[in-house]
């Protein structure tokens, strides 16, 4: 059975700047076994953040939100999430609370892997990161 | 023949090891459901999934790129 994986907010910020990485990976994510991918909500809060996101782009996020499901930062993650910052932290690297919170939800959830644009999730125990372009 | 008169009555047959059925068994015990009505309503669940994934890879094939220079 492939890994579940864990979607951070850059991946669909990458596919909106037409990322053709991100946007496979988004297309995969959608055609894939139910549960085998998740949306943190933290993902949701960073993407919605945006002050200007189009309104068809911000239809089509939330329809992909609600297609895959969300994984929610409950106690548990957020003990996760803050063990992974600090094991980043000692290796000088630095996880952003909404970074640590993307893993503490993936670590709840069973994954095992973190889809991202981003650089910041590299080394981290038990997870794998499959990196998508961040813009076309 | 027989298959297409199974068909058509709605009924299907699934085979599974003894280990999977007992976990089956126990995912629809604790949802107060029999294993068939659980496997049938994951089974719908799963097309209605199918369904909604295919109309937002038909959007995303419509959808114009954007700047994203807001983005947090």
């Amino acid at each position: 059975m492939r890994p579940a994986r864990v979607f951070d907010a850059s991946v669909f910020i990458a596919a909106q700047r037409g990322s053709r990485s991100a946007l496979d990976a988004v297309g995969s994510a959608l055609r894939a076994t139910p549960g085998s991918v998740v949306v943190p909500t933290i993902a949701v809060l960073e993407y919605r953040s945006a002050p200007r996101v189009p309104a068809r782009w911000r239809a089509w996020f939330e329809g992909v939100v609600s297609t895959l499901g969300t994984v929610s930062l409950d106690v548990r993650a957020a003990r996760l999430g803050a063990r992974a910052a600090r094991h980043a932290a000692r290796a000088g690297r630095r996880l952003s609370p909404a970074d640590a919170a993307v893993v503490g939800c993936g670590a709840v959830y069973g994954a095992s892997v973190i889809v991202t644009a981003d650089g910041d999730f590299d080394g981290i125990p038990g997870f794998t990161v499959e990196r998508v372009a961040p813009a076309a | 023949m027989r298959r297409a008169k199974k068909e058509a009555s709605g009924a299907l047959t699934v085979r599974m090891d003894p280990e999977t059925r007992r976990k089956v068994d126990a995912a629809a015990k604790r949802r107060g459901l029999t294993t068939g009505a659980l496997l049938r309503s994951l089974a719908v669940e799963a097309a209605e999934r199918d369904k909604a994934a295919e109309r937002l890879l038909r959007q995303l094939e419509e959808l114009d790129p954007d700047d994203a220079s807001d983005a947090p």
